[in-house]
């Protein structure tokens, strides 16, 4: 290569570092960075609805539901319905032992717990889920809807859903009290939404 | 050459991180947990005021022994832990010395119950009679779920008796406004009968 020739493509490469130093590469990429993801990011729904981590690895679940009695057993039921009609998961009820997801109803005592639930999951995958009902705070006798709110509260734990701020939501974090006082008996958009994002 | 190499390795080093930020916000409802639990609480705490006023007995003491059991139905386990009372705080003074047996829902190795006292520390706990029948009925919750649990950290095992021991929070719940942190001095609430 002739010496003028390679002085010139010297001199062009110098210029051009000039021009293109790294703060500016840097915040170039940056930008376009930003560029591509701001429609992935503004696309992405503000999801109204927050998970545990955990959930089963299918939506079609029996329940053991051996030590549900009474307007319990009714109500617990009726919330098995209104999942399968409102959401994607496809619930049953057993009297038999077997199914790694449990349901009671007793007189547990002065917990502070109307309702509650417990699960155990291997990398994201519910293993078990236990959810109980205290009739110390709740019973036979308080209407029928405020009953199932609280299963379906607990059944929303079991299948990987957790607390919101909302009280306007069934996974309310202040207690289904103060949901049912509110009007809600039912899931909502942002609970079917959640239960239909894991399954 | 080598200068422009680091230039274009370093934005994509910043280009990948920033890829797997915007990546985990968009997943960040999850959290990776092996296990949990959840209460549907009958009350939800906004002063230690109003903790204090629910509890029959506030005791500082230490956790001796551990039992779990499933004594109310097949399929709900508790844990009975007998606490050893070294200071009553507010509530029958006869208890001080004594053993008071307290019950929590589930088991600590199952890992799905964090809040379960442990075995060997000392805490400050707001209790309340269990309203179980039998046998049962002498045993104690703690007052709101877990909400009535703070545990000591740092204090000279000797000063558990003394108003400048401190007790942390053991288990925050989203909704309530119970302190962070208590003084034994202050743990009964304004009215109470240090």
């Amino acid at each position: 290569m002739p010496i003028q020739r390679a002085n010139s493509l010297r001199h062009a490469d110098q210029g051009l570092r000039a021009i293109v130093t790294p703060a500016r590469f840097f915040a170039a990429v940056i930008a376009v960075s930003l560029a591509v993801l701001a429609p992935v990011l503004a696309s992405a729904p503000a999801a109204a609805y927050a998970t545990t981590g955990c959930k089963w690895s299918t939506g079609s679940l029996r329940i053991d539901y051996r030590y549900v009695n009474g307007t319990f057993r009714d109500t617990l039921t009726s919330a098995k319905t209104h999942y399968n009609a409102n959401t994607d998961v496809n619930l049953s009820l057993t009297d038999s032992s077997g199914p790694a997801w449990t349901a009671a109803n007793s007189n547990y005592g002065a917990t502070g717990w109307v309702g509650h639930s417990s699960w155990t999951c291997l990398f994201g995958n519910t293993l078990n889920s236990q959810m109980q009902l205290n009739q110390y705070y709740i019973s036979n006798t308080d209407p029928y809807y405020r009953i199932r709110l609280v299963w379906l509260h607990e059944m929303g734990h079991s299948l990987g859903l957790a607390h919101v701020s909302n009280a306007y939501r069934v996974m309310y974090s202040g207690g289904t009290g103060t949901v049912y006082s509110n009007g809600i008996t039912t899931l909502t958009t942002d609970d079917k939404n959640g239960i239909n994002a894991l399954y | 050459m080598f200068h422009t190499f680091k230039s274009q390795s370093l934005v994509i080093a910043i280009g990948v991180v920033i890829l797997a930020t915007a990546t985990a916000c968009t997943t960040s409802g999850d959290e990776l947990g092996d296990a949990g639990s959840s209460m549907s609480r009958v009350r939800l705490y906004d002063s230690i005021e109003e903790l204090a006023a629910d509890s029959a007995l506030i005791v500082v003491g230490t956790v001796e022994s551990q039992l779990v059991t499933a004594d109310i139905d097949p399929i709900t386990d508790f844990t009975l832990s007998t606490l050893q009372v070294m200071a009553v705080v507010s509530g029958d003074r006869s208890f001080e010395g004594q053993a008071v047996t307290v019950r929590q829902v589930g088991f600590k190795e199952e890992s799905a119950s964090p809040e379960i006292l442990d075995k060997g520390e000392i805490y400050l706990l707001y209790l309340t009679p269990s309203g179980l029948d039998g046998e049962l009925a002498e045993q104690y919750y703690v007052t709101g779920a877990n909400a009535g649990i703070y545990i000591s950290v740092g204090n000279d095992k000797g000063v558990m008796n003394d108003e400048r021991a401190t007790f942390v929070q053991y288990s925050p719940q989203e909704g309530e406004s119970l302190p962070s942190e208590v003084r034994l001095s202050e743990a009964a609430g304004s009215s109470g009968e240090r």
